[in-house]
């Protein structure tokens, strides 16, 4: 049993602004990081690792408020809705695809 | 008696016009004649609604209701292909430029015109009219009401969106009736709606139109094209109208949310998969510019399309016609409007005529006088993303630092004022760079200038803004009086004052005793103010 996860993180429909404009995030979570507790990481210790760790711009509420992803930008788990897969609850595997993409509104 | 005749002839629409397209067996003449009865509306004729409405018109819709209320404008038509340049030259209407244009394409369907921006006043008595409808539209608060609208009235919803290189496609509010339960298979479940993917909008800040940020032709004209295509698939199928009033086939069971993927290939599945397509033109991976991603179903709580007893028992109350025609929704507020920054106390701000004066004195100029018009002109820095500056206007002599960079690096951004202070390092600069873009001829005065004016004015900049490397005799001797001003400027006067901030913050940081700067804050108002002000000879096109 490895001691990492390695998943792909990435950004789209405008977030990659707040990520230096680099779309596709290769990242290697350990499972003995404070809260994992030798258990994979979820995604919701994820989603603060990139806000913590990833995220250089300031303007960490147009990536995260209250606490939560914030409204409009849309969780993908391996292509499928994070609601369909334990939203913050599911435990990341190798080679996970994460996908965060921010609404569009344009037409 | 006469011969029965051994050849029967063919069905008239075999032969018509729709030919190539019956000839799927997906379609075949009973398809058309769904398409040939359905009515559709396309609210929206911009980048989508161009090709939406072009090839539902050419499909042989029935009915092609547009809306809009908006004009053609020559900026629109490198992506709103059903326009054209005598339209925009004209001012005219975009739903009669569409509509004479589709007219040309097919002069045997209806059309109807709704010269009016969808409202809570009008929706629900317009979509009434239409069988299906597609959201050509381009702000989350318009999408929320159609979608509400929509649902309260069963309607399917085609949704499309693009902006710069992305767009997104979905099908919601699809079947718009439960389906009946076909043999060995349960009842399909309305799909989600607006509101179910989307239950809070995204902040006020993230939402800019396209003559902001941009968008590619192609990449909205992809996702329009796509749009007409699940139109025609939902029409043909017989989904966008309740399964009562059509003449029910085992064809049409099956069918089920129009994106699903391959339902046949799923028996054994109740629910159909609900999905969104996402297309990234630039996608880091190019095999990942098409991705079909798995959706959530209808939620049970939806305020919109939500179960009476899961909203009861959270009580919570379904939007009703009523809610949505008396104005009872906000919607506007619902989205939020995008407040303006208020980061700065008044005393850090100034106006955008007052700021024109400081960066216009020919007096000095003209007695050579350089120190003294530098002093007031002092430095000014320019927030906008490096793309933006490039392309708009500027302040002569400038200096771009975007406010991404501000926000990532704090103020290390700042840095580079140091830099200025010795010779060569210009790479900021707007001096030779922002005269490209300058219109010739008459220029407002101190409103991009040209590099005469801000040559000098770098030169001045080298020598006083880093006073760390002037000796304390120097800076006596050159400028006794007050350290040069520092002005941010910014689209709007929103980023700027956030970027004064951190500028203040990080002098903050430093220490005050090496205070080199004269008054810090920013530019009201930003470039839109200062263009009213200098009466620019062309104003951009509105876009």
């Amino acid at each position: 049993m490895s001691d990492t996860v390695t998943i792909t993180v990435e950004f789209s429909g405008g977030l990659e602004m707040l990520f230096d404009h680099v779309t596709k995030h290769e990242l290697t979570l350990s499972k003995h990081a404070a809260d994992t507790d030798g258990k994979a990481p979820t995604v919701g210790y994820l989603v603060k690792y990139i806000c913590d760790q990833l995220m250089k711009d300031s303007r960490k509420e147009l990536f995260v408020l209250d606490g939560a992803v914030r409204p409009g930008i849309l969780v993908l788990i391996n292509d499928s809705d994070w609601e369909l897969e334990g939203e913050h609850e599911y435990e990341l595997q190798n080679r996970d695809n994460i996908l965060f993409v921010s609404t569009l509104h344009g037409g | 008696m006469a011969p029965r005749p051994a050849l029967l002839p063919a069905p008239p629409l075999a032969s018509s016009r729709y030919n190539r397209q019956l000839l799927l067996p997906q379609v075949r003449v009973r398809g058309q004649e769904h398409l040939l009865n359905s009515k559709v509306l396309i609210i929206g004729l911009g980048g989508l609604g161009s090709p939406a409405s072009l090839y539902l018109a050419g499909a042989g819709v029935g009915t092609l209701g547009l809306m809009d209320g908006d004009s053609v404008e020559l900026g629109n038509l490198h992506r709103q292909i059903v326009h054209t340049e005598a339209a925009a030259r004209k001012g005219l209407l975009k739903v009669r430029s569409a509509a004479a244009r589709c007219k040309e394409l097919n002069s045997e369907i209806r059309y109807v015109l709704h010269e009016e921006r969808a409202s809570a006043d009008n929706i629900l008595g317009i979509i009434a009219q239409y069988d299906l409808v597609l959201d050509c539209t381009d702000n989350p608060a318009t999408r929320y009401l159609i979608s509400d609208a929509c649902v309260v009235l069963g309607k399917a919803l085609v949704s499309g969106a693009a902006q710069r290189g992305e767009g997104m496609l979905v099908v919601l509010d699809s079947p718009p009736f439960p389906r009946p339960a076909a043999a060995g298979e349960g009842g399909h479940d309305k799909g989600p709606c607006y509101r179910c993917v989307f239950p809070r909008p995204p902040p006020p800040e993230m939402v800019r139109g396209c003559s902001e940020i941009g968008i590619l032709g192609p990449v909205v004209g992809v996702i329009g094209t796509l749009m007409a295509g699940e139109a025609i698939k939902i029409i043909v199928a017989g989904c966008h109208v309740a399964v009562s009033s059509t003449p029910t086939s085992s064809n049409d069971s099956h069918m089920s949310s129009p994106t699903s993927s391959q339902p046949d290939q799923k028996p054994s599945q109740k629910q159909p998969h609900h999905t969104m397509l996402l297309y990234n033109t630039y996608a880091a991976d190019p095999r990942g510019m098409f991705r079909t991603v798995t959706m959530r179903g209808r939620k049970k709580d939806c305020l919109a399309c939500g179960d009476d007893d899961a909203l009861a028992r959270k009580g919570l109350s379904r939007i009703t016609a009523d809610v949505i025609s008396q104005g009872r929704l906000d919607y506007q507020a619902f989205c939020g409007v995008f407040e303006d920054v208020k980061v700065l106390g008044e005393e850090r701000r100034i106006g955008a005529k007052e700021f024109l004066e400081t960066q216009t004195n020919p007096e000095h100029n003209l007695l050579g006088e350089e120190f003294e018009s530098l002093r007031e002109k002092g430095i000014v820095i320019d927030v906008r993303e490096e793309h933006e500056y490039e392309l708009g206007a500027k302040v002569a002599g400038s200096l771009n630092i975007p406010l991404s960079r501000i926000l990532r690096l704090g103020g290390s951004a700042f840095d580079e004022l140091g830099l200025l202070r010795r010779d060569g390092d210009k790479g900021q600069i707007s001096a030779e760079s922002h005269t490209q873009t300058t219109d010739a001829g008459d220029e407002a005065d101190g409103f991009d200038r040209g590099p005469e004016q801000s040559g000098p004015a770098n030169e001045e900049l080298n020598v006083t803004l880093q006073p760390n490397g002037v000796t304390h005799q120097e800076r006596t001797q050159t400028r006794q009086s007050r350290p040069p001003p520092v002005y941010f400027v910014c689209p709007r006067g929103n980023d700027s004052q956030i970027a004064a901030q951190k500028f203040l913050e990080r002098l903050e940081a430093d220490g005050a005793a090496s205070q080199p700067w004269g008054w810090i804050g920013d530019v009201k108002g930003g470039y839109v103010a200062l263009e009213k002000h200098s009466q620019p000879q062309d104003p951009a096109s509105g876009l």
